[in-house]
């Protein structure tokens, strides 16, 4: 489908080398300041937010370990990428997924980056994720990854290497990451049930655990 | 076609003052650690030290972070704002995301419904927006592009505004759109004034004329020293009800919309022209002043800043037949 001129300006203002085909010399002058504004925001970030290279830190620096031209191939692809375009920052973020989760889905879909890559993403965006529940109290963008709400919390299992819990939660403002115990998930999962079931405030002896963790969990904010 | 102007108490506002309000803590809003809200120290110092100089205000919108659009949580602000700046005479909202120049679809009865929101809220006496691409495919970009001078852009504005007007519980004030150095891309042909007169006689808005912005025009089309006055009765000056100064400069032969606070000569030179010009203009706003941490303006904007002051004393006294211009 051709892009209205609109689009068309957009992708060439992220382009890394400015190509324009469809502006004339005129209008690439123009564009000079605004192409680098916005290509810095996005991904080096600005005073008031974060950009990919601070949010996918650990994740972009394995690149360089591995290839300095690949981290920098990876952020000029991803500005051009379908997942990109398709973010929506405003004013409808909830039908999109917002920019973090976007590029997490954009270096699922690459076949020359280093195996592992994806278990270090995929920590960065749940803690950039759940910060930003954490910071406004509720989960305001679309999302493909697990996040579950059991009316208390908004969480997510994942794992690590070894194949243990990991958590990554928004509660109470806060964001909470780190190893969990076969426990805790069951308590949390079952929490995520019993809010679907109308039973929130269910009794204690309604999930399985200890009365000391459950304790600590309510403690945390996350039951 | 009737022009849908703002309903006012009196016949002519005079002077107002018109705030960029950014969630940074320093110079707009600041948030403080227990979440509450504040207007930055030095912008009220300034409101209560030009107490006497302003009859209204607006506050121009900057989204505070990136949730979802929720009048709610504008609410405490917004009143903070209006507590301190100058509102007897009106107070409006200049808004960033109504996107008017935009030729893609764009969900804006999302856009109008937070908006009304607002204005329920605030009793806005008006909503202005330059006319302009304020983001596309849903990202916003640095500085507002002029809208395509064409005729699927003239399309569009067109559609758009008339879907605003319709929906929106204020008077919206399409403002004419800047053409800055080094921040804008202009596509088409059509000359931008007739192009703006023409969406103002097919909508029936009425219309903000920014100085800064009507010279940016003519400079981008190689004007230089009294052409920059040229062809202004190209524009839709019946339709004018405000005009709006902010700081711009001219460095190395390029024209720059700085918004620092510091007004050109040739902007009062265009706002007594425009003033004389336009029937049913009634108010003038200074653009985000610049001010030290006392409320003190900057030293570089005092004596435009007095300039300004005393032409619209003097419009005042004329509005009210004890004066003329010249």
């Amino acid at each position: 489908m051709a892009l209205n001129f609109e689009a068309q300006l957009m992708s060439d203002l992220l382009a890394r080398h400015m190509h324009a085909a469809n502006l004339t010399a005129e209008q690439a002058v123009q564009t000079k300041q605004l192409r680098s504004r916005l290509r810095v925001r996005i991904v080096s970030g600005n005073e008031r937010e974060r950009g990919i290279e601070q949010i996918f830190a650990k994740t972009l620096g394995h690149l360089i370990f591995t290839n300095e031209s690949l981290r920098q191939e990876v952020l000029d692809d991803f500005l051009l990428s379908e997942e990109f375009r398709n973010v929506r920052e405003i004013p409808c973020h909830s039908t999109s997924l917002c920019v973090e989760e976007a590029f997490y889905w954009f270096l699922s879909t690459r076949d020359n980056l280093p195996k592992d890559i994806m278990t270090i993403a995929n920590d960065e965006v749940m803690k950039e994720l759940m910060t930003l529940i954490a910071s406004s109290g509720e989960r305001w963008f679309h999302t493909r990854l697990a996040i579950a709400f059991n009316g208390r919390s908004h969480f997510s299992i994942s794992s690590n290497n070894a194949g243990a819990p990991l958590l990554y939660a928004a509660a109470k403002r806060q964001l909470i990451a780190g190893p969990v115990s076969p426990e805790i998930v069951s308590i949390l999962m079952k929490s995520v049930e019993d809010f679907a079931n109308g039973n929130s405030e269910g009794p204690e002896d309604s999930v399985s655990g200890s009365g000391k963790v459950r304790k600590a969990l309510q403690t945390l904010g996350l039951i | 076609m009737s022009i849908d102007f703002p309903k006012i108490k009196s016949d002519w506002l005079g002077f107002g003052v018109g705030m960029d309000m950014p969630w940074d803590g320093k110079n707009g809003f600041v948030v403080s650690e227990n979440g509450s809200v504040d207007v930055a120290e030095g912008m009220k110092k300034f409101f209560k030290l030009h107490d006497s100089d302003f009859n209204y205000s607006f506050l121009s919108y900057q989204p505070r972070g990136r949730g979802r659009l929720d009048a709610k949580r504008y609410r405490e602000a917004f009143a903070r704002f209006r507590s301190f700046a100058p509102t007897t005479g009106a107070f409006a909202l200049h808004h960033t995301i109504l996107n008017m120049g935009s030729t893609q679809s764009y969900p804006w009865q999302l856009v109008a419904d937070f908006t009304n929101e607002l204005i329920e809220e605030f009793a806005f006496d008006w909503v202005n927006e330059d006319l302009g691409i304020w983001s596309i495919d849903g990202k916003s970009l640095p500085y507002p592009l002029a809208p395509l001078l064409d005729h699927t852009g003239l399309r569009s504005c067109i559609e758009n505004i008339a879907r605003y007007l319709g929906a929106l519980k204020a008077p919206l004030l399409v403002e004419f759109p800047g053409f800055s150095e080094g921040s804008n891309v202009v596509h088409g042909k059509m000359h931008a004034y007739e192009y703006f007169a023409e969406i103002a006689a097919r909508t029936g808005c009425a219309v903000t004329l920014d100085t800064g912005h009507l010279i940016s025009y003519q400079w981008f089309r190689g004007k230089r020293g009294d052409e920059l006055f040229d062809e202004l009765d190209l524009l839709p000056l019946e339709h004018c009800f405000e005009i709006h100064l902010s700081g711009c400069q001219i460095v190395k032969e390029r024209f720059f919309d700085f918004h620092h606070g510091v007004i050109m000569d040739e902007q009062i030179e265009l706002l007594k022209i425009l003033l004389d010009r336009c029937p049913n203009a009634k108010a003038v706003t200074y653009e985000d002043p610049r001010f030290v941490n006392s409320g003190e303006l900057i030293k570089k904007s005092l004596p435009n800043f007095q300039r300004l002051r005393e032409t619209i004393q003097n419009a005042s006294k004329m509005k009210r037949g004890v004066a003329t211009w010249h």
